[in-house]
Order: C-alpha cells, then sequence, then structure tokens
C-alpha cells in the first residue's frame, strides 16, 4: 500500500473515532427517542456481552465513571486488551514474539471463557 | 543377544543391548552380533542409539518416520537371535579391516552432510496468519455486528489453533473467514451509526 494511501486510511479512521466520541459525548442514549437495538437482545431478550456499551461510553466520556461500570462493567476490560492486541498487531515486525505470544491458543481460549462467563453472569444476576 | 564392537583397535564384547547403550559408540564403530555376515557401521546395526539423532537415512522433515522403522529393525535383530541361538554365539567373528573402518567413516561423514543440506533445504514454517482477535472483541461491544464479532471470536481461536498444531493451510483459510467476519461486522456497525444519528 502506498504511503499516501496509508495516511488517508490513519485519517479517516481517526476522523471516525473523533466523531463517534463526540457522538457519545453529547447525546444519551437513556433518553434519545430512538434505541439502536442489538440483534441478540431483540431476539432472545438477554443482554449481549456489549450491551450497554454506548450508555457505558456515554456515561465515561461525561465523567459518570460509576454510571458506565452499572452499564457494562466488562468494556473496562475488553477496551484495553481490544487496544493491546490490535496494537500488537500494528506492531508485529518489531516485536514478533509479543505478537506471538499473545496469539497462542491459550490466552485467546482464556479471553474468550472470561467473555463467556460476564455473558452468563450479567444475565443471571 | 550378544553384541560385539570394535573401538581403540581392539574388539569388545559381548555386551548385551542394554549395556551398549552406555558405550561410547560413534556412528561409524564396527558392530557385530551373531547372525551378521560382517561387521558394519553401528549407524547401520544400532540405529535407535541415543546418541545417533541426525545420522543415518533420517531426514529431518519428517522426524517421526524413523520410529517404526527402527523398531523393525530391533524386533528382526532379536527375531534372529532367537532363532539361532546359541550356534551363533559360537560363530567366528570376521576381521574387521582399516580400509572398512574408512570407508564407513566417509558413509558417516556423508550421511551428516546430507543431513545439513536436508535441513537447509526444509520448508520453513510459515508466519501465522493475523488472527483478528482485537477487532473480534473490540466488535463486541458494537451491538449491530455482535453476533459477528462473536463467530469472528470463534474464527480467532481456530486460526490459533490451527496454527499451533502445524495446520498451517487451515490457519490460512480459518484466518480468512474470521477477516470475513470483521468486515461483516464493521460494515453493520458502519451502516447503523448513520441510522442512529438520522433518525436522531
Amino acid at each position: 500500500m502506498q504511503r499516501t494511501a496509508k495516511i488517508f486510511i490513519a485519517a479517516m479512521v481517526i476522523a471516525a473515532i473523533a466523531a463517534l466520541v463526540w457522538f457519545y459525548a453529547t447525546v444519551d442514549p437513556t433518553t434519545s427517542p430512538i434505541k439502536l437495538l442489538c440483534p441478540i437482545k431483540a431476539v432472545t431478550g438477554y443482554d449481549c456481552p456489549g450491551c450497554g456499551f454506548q450508555r457505558a461510553l456515554h456515561a465515561a466520556l461525561n465523567g459518570r465513571w460509576a454510571a458506565a461500570w452499572h452499564y457494562n462493567a466488562f468494556i473496562f476490560f475488553l477496551i484495553p486488551v481490544a487496544a493491546i492486541y490490535i496494537g500488537a498487531d500494528a506492531l508485529r515486525h518489531r516485536h514478533p514474539h509479543l505478537h506471538a505470544t499473545l496469539n497462542h491458543p491459550l490466552p485467546l481460549i482464556l479471553l474468550a471463557i472470561s467473555i463467556l462467563l460476564w455473558w452468563l453472569l450479567r444475565n443471571i444476576l | 543377544m550378544k553384541i560385539w564392537i570394535y573401538t581403540e583397535g581392539e574388539q569388545r564384547g559381548p555386551f548385551n543391548i542394554d549395556e551398549i547403550n552406555t558405550l561410547p559408540i560413534a556412528p561409524d564403530t564396527p558392530v557385530w552380533h551373531s547372525g551378521m555376515a560382517n561387521w558394519e557401521p553401528a549407524i547401520r546395526v544400532l540405529p535407535a542409539m541415543p546418541g545417533f539423532a541426525g545420522f543415518g537415512p533420517k531426514t529431518p522433515a519428517e522426524p517421526d518416520s524413523d520410529t517404526p522403522e527402527t523398531q523393525e529393525i530391533i524386533e528382526e535383530v532379536e527375531g534372529v537371535t532367537d532363532e539361532v541361538e546359541s550356534p551363533a554365539d559360537t560363530q567366528v567373528e570376521p576381521e574387521v579391516t582399516s580400509w572398512q573402518q574408512q570407508v564407513w567413516q566417509q558413509q558417516a561423514a556423508e550421511a551428516q552432510r546430507t543431513t545439513a543440506q536436508a535441513a537447509a533445504q526444509a520448508p520453513q514454517r510459515p508466519a501465522a496468519p493475523p488472527t483478528f482477535i482485537g477487532w473480534s472483541i473490540a466488535l463486541m461491544v458494537c451491538c449491530c455486528g455482535s453476533p459477528f464479532a462473536i463467530a469472528a471470536l470463534i474464527g480467532s481461536i481456530v486460526t490459533s489453533i490451527r496454527y499451533s498444531q502445524g495446520n498451517y493451510e487451515g490457519a490460512r483459510k480459518a484466518s480468512e473467514v474470521t477477516e470475513w467476519l470483521v468486515m461483516i461486522a464493521i460494515a453493520l456497525s458502519v451502516v447503523c451509526a448513520p441510522l442512529w444519528g438520522m433518525l436522531f
């Protein structure tokens, strides 16, 4: 890929993230008339692992951390982990060993088990 | 089974198979046991010796393939001894000549060279295909794409497990499927977000 194309894509991604941050900071999902329904919740009636993320993000961007924790506590774990993995992907050539360790089956399976446990617990408790 | 070896200019023996394993035997050390017509290098008679890994007709690409063969040879050797039993033990060992030893040394050196060449030519372990695990779990919070994100998470794990088991082709395919699932999840999230904004 060409350098200019890379810079263009990076700029688009940053702009999209900025737009999302602005959007979720100003719009409160709990009071807005339109609800973006999760397909899993719409079909099964149960929360998915990510449900509550929009409300949590709005609360966090307005400094209400306790409320964010209440809406979806798991994102405080999931988002940093996702950032680490995407970062490790980007720095794969510089840190091949880190990338290989993170992408071994064991950490991936542990991650899946933690997501599954969170999914079960949030619907049981 | 009684085995004789020829080291430091003299014959030593008889040893049984357990004692042989504790002796300092080189791949080209002449070895003879009852039932054999001539002395032969140890690598041919005792290919299962612990120190012989990397010698002989083994190829590094298929390290497991020589195990049954080795067992076969040992069984064969033991079978021969059982059949002939004591008369064979009285058999006179043929003389070891220095030229024979030289030939065996050359053969051992050649075998070593071949092994090194094969190791250099052996196919390299391909780079691990991307697992997309970071994207899978990041997209899990995007509600519209969450079913695909969960499928992508499973795809990531399948990719990683297949690669760790040496199924490189399978890992590559799983990685491709995972990439598609991630793309669909992103597309659904991107489609959902403006809809949400428009209606608001």
